[in-house]
């Protein structure tokens, strides 16, 4: 059995620092943040890629962090929900959050709003279509999708500067 | 408030060390609730700590005013999505005359007594626990329930403000005014703050029965208010259960029974200790707990664990036998819950009939259950999301064998309820002391998705057969037999609600319905087949609801009526449901003349004290490549809404999204299936929930009102399927009996 691999020191870049962890080289990157490096704002939900709660950026793009081993990002960028304000989009994003309404018990924002800045720094002025496709992977079981749609489609006209 | 407000009213207020109020019911000799302060408040989110030389919580409090002008509200129920942090602190507000930019929650300890639910009042059996209303939130009653008390205490407040102005400045109280946490003197240009009179108002006594605004004077309520919670909910900075820690925690997976009721027999953990973080495993009554130093270590170990059990009573249970043995059951007569008319209705034996079929459900909130606990013998804390957690917390005591008051419960904001943190059985917080007792250390049992699915406590499988007759162009007669599956399955629950011998849930939305008919009759069967069930928003009302407005449309066909026109006809003497009926019908322009290549259907319902009608509008084509199918497409959803007072309307509407998406998840793919005892699903991929793509239009209309709020968290659920079904109806003429649709061949939802 090739299970558990030992523990490796890998550097990865988090947020904008070199971190260095021991850890086992297969154990996913959510697991790595939320455990090794007490950033909890990314959310377990499933476990398999299945809803988005987990939902980070590596090197720009969203990434189901519950899936990717650590070793999979090592050398990369990785920016998890924490840092986002600290972007003008990331800011406007979660400005449109909360002047909707959009959260209801939130535990699925940080996974949405990851994947709605990747989304709009890709197609600043999505259609409907790129909205869902862009989107659908992200579970909110509180059903706030007709509100998070409203908040990309305004932050997409300008709106939440 | 259909209850007298009791001891609750009396309030007491104490000065605050360096200045500030503290205003809390007369409930000083309790001190069961003793503990550290369970949550930060919207401006400070600093988690909750351990330490026991942390600042200690003052028992009973539920208004703090500080002396730098800040208010707080301390909010006895949970919150778990649906914005009690923001509304119970509006109603608050409100009659404070508080300054909203300067208001902030605070979580409340665990403690029916002093911050249950007015609206449970003489509903708990349980002693002092009657007078003061269970410490639940469920049933759609957190604004309806608080409502009249919180704007007694604000009030109260607020008057004692005014005479601590009064005396300061030598004016009488009539001279004085408020507004955004000042007292105002007109006459002088005096303005004094709330903070700076707080410690001088702690002196005064609370009115017995301070005046309430009139609703023409609302300046908070009935605005479109942001949430409190909003700013922590969007940066990832609140900390859910999942997310919380305790110092020197292990994280804990138990390993529960392959079918229910199951006995863990034997278990071998030799490959686990392969796992580095692995710590071992000790056996508890719902099997075998597996711990470890964090979630992926226990996962990693927990699948190398063998176990093998003793199968219990669900041995050879498949879902699929269910339906027959239902039906059986439904053809022999019921507990009867309403016989009106002529009462010669004993049976379904009308000229039309027809047996529904609903599946087992999952709740499947966004956070896993996960339980931290930090049991030291003689005390326990326990941190926990929890619909309940007052009696979440006694039942942990019963199982730790400890005095309730050594147990501090600290709620914590839920990622996601549905119903399944108020848990009838206690299945997760009787299973984590048991954990605490075995483990002996501080400790996190979490559960995975899978675990979720699979474990239990579903929304029960419902059988109905509807049966009627017409007379000329109307209903005549109408008969209800519900066979389901009881909720009472903890000793506990018969305890708290006295509900013995008779199962009133199964029947909610069946009893009621509202159509002018001259004979109704309505019975019940409870079946319990070991699954566990719990209730699940709207519980029996999903079920019975759609049952009721699907055959309302089948009957109006027969009778050669439109279901606009025969709803209307029969809700005459009802001016609520015709008004939200009528409403619906005209955002969405809909007429019995209306003729174009859209499809409709509506449905309508009450309960929680508001009313709800629905229309979904479809296109529904059929198929041309033979297979006789028809596309569903769902253009829109409108929800017209009378919730009599909405405090803050724009949750409202949240709510009732909210509602339409939860109810399209179960009436299009929902179900929960068990193959000789074990259940099939086990995460999303299996069982879906409604995402981005599958969600339609909405448009949602409040009806002005001065009733007195309505409940709306599980109003917008019961409605959507059946409307729905019946647009599908109107294209095709199928009665469509069983949930969840996609199981039908002949529709394919776009």
């Amino acid at each position: 059995m090739t299970f558990p691999k030992p523990k490796q020191s890998l550097a990865i870049t988090v947020n904008g620092r070199v971190e260095q962890a021991e850890v086992s080289p297969d154990k996913p990157l959510l697991w790595v943040l939320r455990d090794e490096l007490d950033l909890k704002g990314s959310k377990y939900g499933c476990g398999r890629a299945l809803c988005g709660a987990c939902t980070v950026h590596v090197d720009g793009q969203p990434t189901r962090a519950c899936v990717t081993p650590v070793k999979a990002v090592a050398g990369k960028s990785v920016t998890t929900i924490e840092a986002l304000s600290e972007t003008e989009l990331g800011a406007r994003v979660q400005r449109a959050w909360t002047s909707l309404n959009v959260p209801q018990c939130g535990y699925c924002q940080s996974g949405q709003i990851m994947a709605v800045v990747a989304l709009l720094k890709a197609i600043p002025v999505p259609t409907d279509q790129q909205i869902d496709e862009a989107l659908s992977g992200n579970i909110c079981r509180c059903g706030m999708y007709p509100r998070i749609r409203k908040a990309v489609h305004e932050l997409a006209a300008g709106g939440f500067a | 408030m259909k209850k007298p407000l009791l001891r609750r009213d009396f309030l007491r207020a104490t000065a605050i060390a360096g200045g500030g109020m503290l205003v809390a019911c007369k409930w000083d000799s309790d001190s069961s609730s003793d503990s550290p302060a369970p949550r930060g408040s919207g401006a400070d989110n600093t988690p909750p700590t351990a330490d026991p030389n942390a600042e200690r919580w003052t028992p009973n409090a539920f208004i703090r005013i500080s002396a730098d002008n800040f208010v707080t509200v301390i909010v006895g129920a949970a919150e778990i999505g649906q914005g009690t942090m923001t509304a119970v602190p509006m109603i608050v507000a409100e009659e404070l005359d508080a300054d909203w930019t300067r208001v902030s929650w605070e979580q409340s300890p665990a403690s029916a007594v002093t911050y249950g639910n007015p609206f449970w009042q003489g509903e708990g059996g349980l002693g002092d626990l009657d007078q003061a209303g269970l410490q639940i939130t469920a049933a759609s009653t957190t604004v309806r329930g608080y409502y009249t008390s919180q704007r007694r205490a604000g009030a109260a407040v607020r008057q004692m403000l005014l005479e601590a102005a009064s005396d300061q400045l030598g004016v009488s109280v009539d001279s004085l005014t408020t507004r955004d946490s000042f007292v105002i003197h007109e006459a002088s240009g005096n303005r004094l703050s709330y903070g700076s009179l707080a410690a001088a108002a702690a002196e005064k006594s609370p009115p017995s029965a301070p005046a309430l605004k009139s609703p023409g004077e609302f300046r908070l309520i009935g605005q479109r208010k942001q949430r409190l919670d909003a700013r922590e909910k969007t940066d990832g900075s609140l900390a859910y259960g999942f997310d919380f820690e305790i110092p020197d925690m292990v994280t804990v997976m138990v390993i529960r029974a392959p079918r229910f009721g199951a006995i863990l027999q034997s278990s071998d953990d030799s490959a686990a200790w392969d796992v580095d973080g692995y710590i071992g495993s000790h056996r508890v009554p719902s099997g075998l707990a597996v711990v470890g130093t964090d979630f992926w270590s226990v996962e990693q170990a927990r699948q190398r664990i063998k176990t093998q059990w003793l199968n219990g009573s669900g041995e050879g249970l498949s879902t699929a036998d269910l339906r027959d043995q239902f039906d059986t059951r439904n053809s022999l007569p019921g507990l009867p819950v309403r016989n009106d008319g002529l009462g010669v209705l004993s049976s379904p034996n009308g000229d039309f009939t027809a047996d529904y079929h609903f599946p087992y459900l999952a709740h499947a909130p966004m956070e896993p259950l996960n339980v931290t606990i930090d049991y030291r013998g003689s005390e326990c804390d326990i941190w926990c999301g929890s619909q309940w957690p007052d009696m979440d917390a006694l039942v942990a005591a019963t199982v730790l064998g400890l005095p309730p008051t050594a147990v501090n419960f600290h709620n914590l904001l839920s990622g996601g309820g549905f119903g399944r943190r108020a848990c009838l059985g206690f299945d997760y917080i009787q299973e984590a002391a048991h954990v605490a007792r075995a483990v002996n250390r501080p400790l996190k049992v979490v559960w995975t998705r899978e675990d979720d699915i699979r474990g239990g406590y579903y929304r029960p499988y419902t059988a109905c057969r509807l049966s009627a007759s017409l007379a000329g162009s109307t209903i005549d007669s109408w008969s209800h037999r519900v066979a389901s599956q009881t909720l009472l399955i903890s000793p506990l629950v018969e305890v708290a609600t006295g509900l013995v011998t008779e199962e009133v849930q199964t029947s909610q939305g069946a009893k009621e319905i509202p159509y002018a008919i001259p004979n109704i009759y309505v019975d019940t069967h409870s079946i319990n087949n070991g699954v566990p069930t719990l209730w699940v928003r709207s519980v029996a009302n999903a079920t019975n609801v759609y049952a009721v407005e699907t055959f309302f449309d089948h009957l109006a066909k027969q009778a050669g009526r439109h279901p606009l026109t025969l709803r209307r006809e029969l809700l005459t003497e009802k001016p609520r449901h015709l008004a939200v009926l009528n409403a619906v019908a005209e955002m969405a322009s809909w007429t019995p003349q209306t003729n174009d290549n859209l499809y409709r259907g509506v449905a309508l319902f009450a309960s929680y004290e508001s009313l709800i009608a629905q229309l979904v509008e479809a296109e529904v084509v059929q198929q041309s490549n033979g297979s006789n199918s028809n596309k569903v497409t769902i253009r829109k959803i409108y929800s017209a809404v009378d919730c009599g007072t909405a405090v803050n309307p724009d949750l409202v509407e949240a709510q009732i999204e909210s509602g339409i998406v939860f109810a399209l998840s179960s009436a299009l793919f929902g179900e929960i299936e068990l193959e000789d005892g074990v259940v099939k699903q086990s995460n999303f991929h299996d069982y879906p929930v409604l995402r981005m793509y599958q969600t339609p239009v909405m448009e949602t209309r409040i009806l002005p009102s001065d009733h007195s709020p309505g409940g709306v968290g599980e109003l917008g659920v019961p409605c959507v399927a059946p409307a729905l079904a019946n647009a599908i109806y109107a294209a095709t003429g199928e009665l469509y009996t069983s949930l969840p649709l996609n199981n039908n061949p002949s529709l394919v939802f776009e």
